[in-house]
């Protein structure tokens, strides 16, 4: 492991496994109660309330464009994430530990991307447990604000 | 059994069927992101006394989504109604001690359903706790009559005044009417009576709220 070492909070959603610097990743929070937003865009899980906050809860499967749809359910474990703007959050289906990652372990995404895959991806890295993708938090920022 | 409550924008009115009314309240609305699309109708989302987040639903854009925009001609029936409206005037029609009572409204005000058991008589006032607030009630004694039906006033027509509220009892709320009245008045007649009127049919006395105020105000002495 070599270049800048940073400590990174991995997650899944569905197949998928994300990671985050952790410095961006303001809570979790297991089992809050969600409220569906109608005519919202398909990513936007719901609405939490967390201490008096209204937080957006995003799908990352869907705003990638893996699912179609958001699959609604009444309690999600939710990551918030520390963004400008309003406030948000991304659903996490098991929340599995931190990683520390060299520099050179992670590498921008490849090329063969689809569009929605090269907007909100930043850098993948390869670890013992698959394939890590790290969002890019400005672009998911900016089609939240 | 579904419910529709007539809502009104800028233009029209119109009705959003509900299955259920719970109760009023007042909160503070937080706004929520617009997803730089045009299908959003919340206008923010409020957070209940149960944590729950209610959406907030902003009637004009629920009009624009189901088609109610207005084209050239639209906007001509529109400009008519808003001139009727605008030469005539809305009443706020109640039974107060078995009597048909009414009075001219800007906009309408909150009407609660209250319990008598909120009543209380503080000095030489009535006075109905509401929500955690004291509010004094508007005195209209003078309307009972002699042969007054003894009818527990369970309705409160919240106003305001000044930054302050009051409240005016009714035995029942029966009707908004918008319609062109002509009043009459006697030398004589009290001045909280605004004057006499046919209002469906039916003599109704319509009440000065400015002057019900003054009086309310004088009787105890209080300082607005």
């Amino acid at each position: 492991m070599t270049g800048a070492v940073t400590e990174y909070l991995k997650w899944k959603s569905g197949a998928y496994l994300f990671g985050l610097e952790l410095q961006h990743c303001r809570e979790i929070v297991n089992d809050v109660q969600l409220t569906r937003l109608p005519r919202s865009p398909a990513f936007v899980r719901g609405l939490a309330n967390l201490r008096g906050t209204v937080i957006t809860v995003i799908d990352l499967e869907v705003l990638l464009c893996y699912r179609k749809e958001s699959e609604f359910t009444e309690f999600a474990s939710i990551i918030r994430l520390r963004v400008q703007g309003y406030p948000v959050a991304v659903v996490a289906d098991a929340i599995n530990d931190t990683v520390f990652l060299g520099g050179d372990e992670l590498e921008r995404p490849p090329a063969n991307l689809t569009e929605s895959e090269s907007n909100f991806i930043r850098k993948v890295a390869k670890t013992k447990d698959g394939l890590v993708l790290v969002p890019d938090l400005q672009s998911i920022a900016s089609r939240i604000n | 059994m579904p419910y529709i409550v007539v809502v009104r924008t800028e233009k029209y009115y119109f009705g959003l069927r509900v299955q259920k009314i719970l109760e009023t309240e007042e909160v503070v609305v937080k706004t929520l992101p617009q997803f730089g699309q045009d299908r959003q109708v919340f206008s923010g989302a409020a957070i209940m006394g149960d944590g729950r987040i209610a959406p907030i639903i902003d009637a004009a854009l629920v009009g624009r989504h189901s088609n109610l925009h207005s084209t050239g001609a639209e906007e001509q029936i529109a400009r008519a109604t808003k001139q009727i409206a605008e030469a005539t005037v809305q009443y706020l029609l109640f039974k107060l001690y078995g009597r048909n009572v009414a009075f001219r409204v800007m906009a309408l005000p909150r009407i609660e359903a209250i319990d008598p058991k909120d009543i209380e008589t503080i000095v030489d006032r009535q006075v109905v706790h509401y929500r955690n607030e004291i509010i004094p009630i508007l005195p209209t004694g003078f309307l009972r009559g002699a042969d007054a039906e003894e009818v527990v006033q369970r309705n409160m027509i919240l106003l305001q005044s000044d930054g302050r509220r009051y409240g005016l009892l009714a035995d029942a709320i029966l009707d908004i009417i918008e319609d062109k009245v002509t009043l009459r008045r006697e030398t004589g007649d009290r001045p909280e009576i605004e004057g006499y009127a046919l209002i469906k049919d039916e003599t109704v006395i319509v009440l000065s709220l400015s002057a019900l105020l003054q009086s309310s105000l004088a009787e105890t002495g209080v300082n607005p």
